[in-house]
C-alpha cells in the first residue's frame, strides 16, 4: 500500500503543478459567478437558479477533471515511458494503478472543497442559509468522479485516449439516463425494451445513484439507509471497474 | 554467483492473423557478480526486446529469467536492481532531489534522514548536486542521462542495467558518464549495459553478450572474443639502415622467421600481435564473417 501512495502522491503533485488543471478550476470558479448574475437576473427564484447553477458548475467540472484528466493519466506514463522505470523499481503493476487512481481521486476531492468553499461563500453572500445537504451533494459528485476515473481507467488500456474520454462520455450519458430508461421500460408493453433495460442497468453504472442535486434547496434528503445504499453501491462499482483496469493493465506488454 | 542468469529466453510478436515474428531465439546468457558485461548488437538484433523481457516489461513467450543465483523477478529482487532504459523520459516538473525522492521512497529501504544524506551523496557522486533544485525539463541530455543513473545507483543495488545509456551524448558527456560506471563497478556493483559505441564497451566491460538476429552469437570474456579474431602478426626488423615489415598468419611462421632474424643477425624492432579492435570484430561477426 506504501508504493501505492508514493504514485498517489507524485500524481497528485504533477497534476497540482499541471496548468490544465487551473484553467478548469477557474472555469468552474466563473461558472459560479455566472450564476449568481443569472439568478439575479430571473424574476423568481433568484436563489434557486444560483443554488442550481452554481452545483452544475461544480459538477460540470468534476465531470471535465474526471473524464479528461483520468483519460490520459496512464497513457501519459506510456507514453514518456516512465513506467518503464516505474515498474522495475518495488513495485506491482496494480499498485502503480491505484496509485495512479488515488492521486487524480485525490485532486478531485481537493478540488471538490475549494469549488465548494466559493460556491458556499457565494451563496451565503447573497443570504443563502446553510443546509446541511450541501456537502452531501458534494459527496454525490465525488462518487461521481471517482467512477469516471476508474471508467477511464479501464478504457484507457484497450484504446487510445480519445476514444477513452469518448467511451467513458457515452458511459456517463447511459447511466446518467438510467432511471429515465428503467421508467420507459417499465411503463412499456415490450417485453425486449424491458429485458434491455434490466441488462443494462447491470452493465453500466447507474449515475443517478449519486446525483443529489435535486434535493439542493430542499427540507428533506436521502434517507440514511438510502445513502448508505448509495455508498455501497458506489464501493461495489469502484471495486469491480479497479479489478478490471489491474487485470487489464497486468496483461499488458510494453513494447 | 550470477547476478541475472537468462535461459532459453524465445519471443514472438504477433503481426497478424495467425502470422508472428520471433524477435527472439533461444536467447541464454549469464551476469558475473562485480564484473561490467557488455550487450552488443545491430540496430532491431533484440537487445532492447530481451531487457525489457528481463524486466517483465514484455512477457517471454517461453524461457525463464533468474536473478541473484535462482530468484525471480519479484519485489524483494527489484530493491537490489536497477534499470535506465534507453532514451529514458522523467517527470520534467520534478527537481533532481524530488525525483531521486519519489524513486527513493519506492525503495523503502530506508528512513527518512537516511534517504536524504543518500541523495545528496548520489547526486554528489553523479556530479549534479548544483542543480539539485532544477527542474528536470531544465537539464541537458547528459544531465538527465546522469540522474537517470543516480537513480539506478540509489538503493545501493547489487546490479544495475543500462539500456543505451550513451546514446546522443557529446564526447564529454560519455567521457562523464564511462568514468561514472567505472565508479560504481569499483564498488563492486554488476553492470549490464547495451550500447553502440564500441568504443565505450571495450573500455570498460569485461566480458561481453553478443546478439545477432534475435540470437547469441558470443556470450564471454572481451579478451578471448577479440584473440578469436587474432589475425596473424607483424614484425618489423631493420636491416642495414632499412626497415621491413612482415605479417605472419601463424605462431609456427613466427618461430621461422625469428630464428631466421637470429641468424642473419638482423635487428629486430617490434613483435606485433594483430588483433582487431572490438568495432572490427563487431562488425565481422555482424556481417557473419565469424560466428
Amino acid at each position: 500500500m506504501k508504493a501505492a501512495i508514493v504514485i498517489a502522491k507524485n500524481t497528485f503533485r504533477e497534476l497540482i503543478r499541471d496548468r490544465i488543471l487551473y484553467l478548469i478550476l477557474v472555469f468552474a470558479v466563473l461558472l459560479v459567478f455566472l450564476s449568481v448574475v443569472l439568478g439575479q437576473l430571473s424574476y423568481a427564484e433568484q436563489m434557486r437558479i444560483t443554488l442550481d447553477l452554481g452545483l452544475a458548475g461544480v459538477e460540470l467540472s468534476v465531470l471535465i477533471l474526471s473524464i479528461f484528466i483520468g483519460g490520459t493519466l496512464v497513457f501519459r506514463e506510456l507514453e514518456k515511458r516512465t513506467v518503464l522505470t516505474l515498474l522495475t523499481r518495488p513495485l506491482t503493476r496494480g499498485q502503480f494503478l491505484f496509485g495512479k487512481f488515488l492521486g487524480l481521486f485525490s485532486i478531485i476531492f481537493t478540488g471538490l472543497i475549494c469549488l465548494g468553499l466559493v460556491l458556499l461563500l457565494v451563496l451565503c453572500g447573497i443570504g443563502w442559509k446553510y443546509q446541511y445537504q450541501f456537502p452531501l451533494i458534494l459527496l454525490g459528485f465525488l462518487y461521481q468522479g471517482a467512477v469516471l476515473i476508474s471508467i477511464t481507467m479501464v478504457f484507457g488500456n484497450i484504446v487510445r485516449p480519445v476514444l477513452s474520454i469518448a467511451l467513458t462520455i457515452g458511459v456517463f450519458l447511459i447511466g446518467r439516463s438510467m432511471d429515465s430508461l428503467l421508467y420507459f421500460a417499465e411503463k412499456s408493453q415490450s417485453v425486449v425494451f424491458e429485458k434491455f433495460a434490466w441488462t443494462v442497468q447491470y452493465l453500466f453504472p447507474n449515475f443517478e445513484r449519486f446525483n443529489w442535486k435535486g434535493f439542493a434547496g430542499q427540507e428533506s434528503f436521502l434517507s440514511i439507509g438510502d445513502l448508505f445504499l448509495s455508498s455501497f453501491y458506489f464501493l461495489i462499482w469502484i471495486t469491480i471497474l479497479q479489478s478490471a483496469a489491474n487485470l487489464l493493465f497486468r496483461r499488458k506488454e510494453f513494447v | 554467483m550470477n547476478v541475472l542468469q537468462v535461459q532459453s529466453l524465445n519471443k514472438s510478436f504477433s503481426t497478424g492473423f495467425r502470422t508472428s515474428v520471433q524477435v527472439l531465439n533461444n536467447v541464454s546468457f549469464e551476469v558475473k557478480e562485480g564484473v561490467v558485461t557488455g550487450f552488443l548488437g545491430a540496430n532491431g538484433a533484440g537487445k532492447t526486446t530481451t531487457l525489457k523481457c528481463i524486466f517483465d516489461l514484455i512477457r517471454p513467450t517461453s524461457g525463464e529469467v533468474l536473478f541473484f543465483g535462482n530468484q525471480a523477478f519479484d519485489l524483494n529482487v527489484r530493491k537490489k536492481i536497477g534499470f535506465l532504459p534507453e532514451r529514458p523520459y522523467f517527470y520534467e516538473y520534478l527537481t533532481g532531489f524530488e525525483f531521486l525522492k519519489f524513486y527513493g521512497d519506492l525503495i523503502d529501504e530506508m528512513t527518512k534522514s537516511e534517504l536524504v544524506s543518500r541523495i545528496m551523496e548520489v547526486l554528489e557522486k553523479v556530479d549534479l548536486i548544483e542543480a539539485k533544485d532544477r527542474a528536470l525539463r531544465d537539464y541537458s541530455k547528459g544531465m538527465l542521462q546522469r540522474i537517470g543513473i543516480a537513480q539506478t545507483i540509489l538503493g545501493r543495488p547489487k546490479l544495475i542495467v543500462l539500456d543505451e545509456p550513451m546514446a546522443g551524448l557529446d564526447p564529454d558527456g560519455r567521457a562523464k558518464l564511462s568514468q561514472l560506471i567505472r565508479e560504481v563497478a569499483s564498488e563492486g556493483t554488476s553492470v549490464f549495459f547495451s550500447s553502440h559505441l564500441l568504443h565505450d564497451v571495450e573500455s570498460l566491460c569485461k566480458e561481453l553478450v553478443i546478439l545477432k538476429k534475435g540470437q547469441i552469437v558470443y556470450t564471454g570474456s572481451l579478451d578471448s572474443f577479440l584473440s578469436r579474431m587474432d589475425s596473424g602478426f607483424e614484425v618489423v626488423t631493420e636491416n642495414d639502415g632499412r626497415r621491413a615489415v612482415q605479417e605472419i598468419k601463424t605462431q609456427a611462421e613466427l618461430q621461422e622467421v625469428l630464428k631466421t632474424i637470429v641468424d642473419k643477425r638482423q635487428t629486430l624492432i617490434e613483435v606485433k600481435r594483430l588483433r582487431p579492435n572490438l568495432e572490427e570484430a563487431f562488425v565481422r561477426i555482424s556481417f557473419g564473417e565469424e560466428e
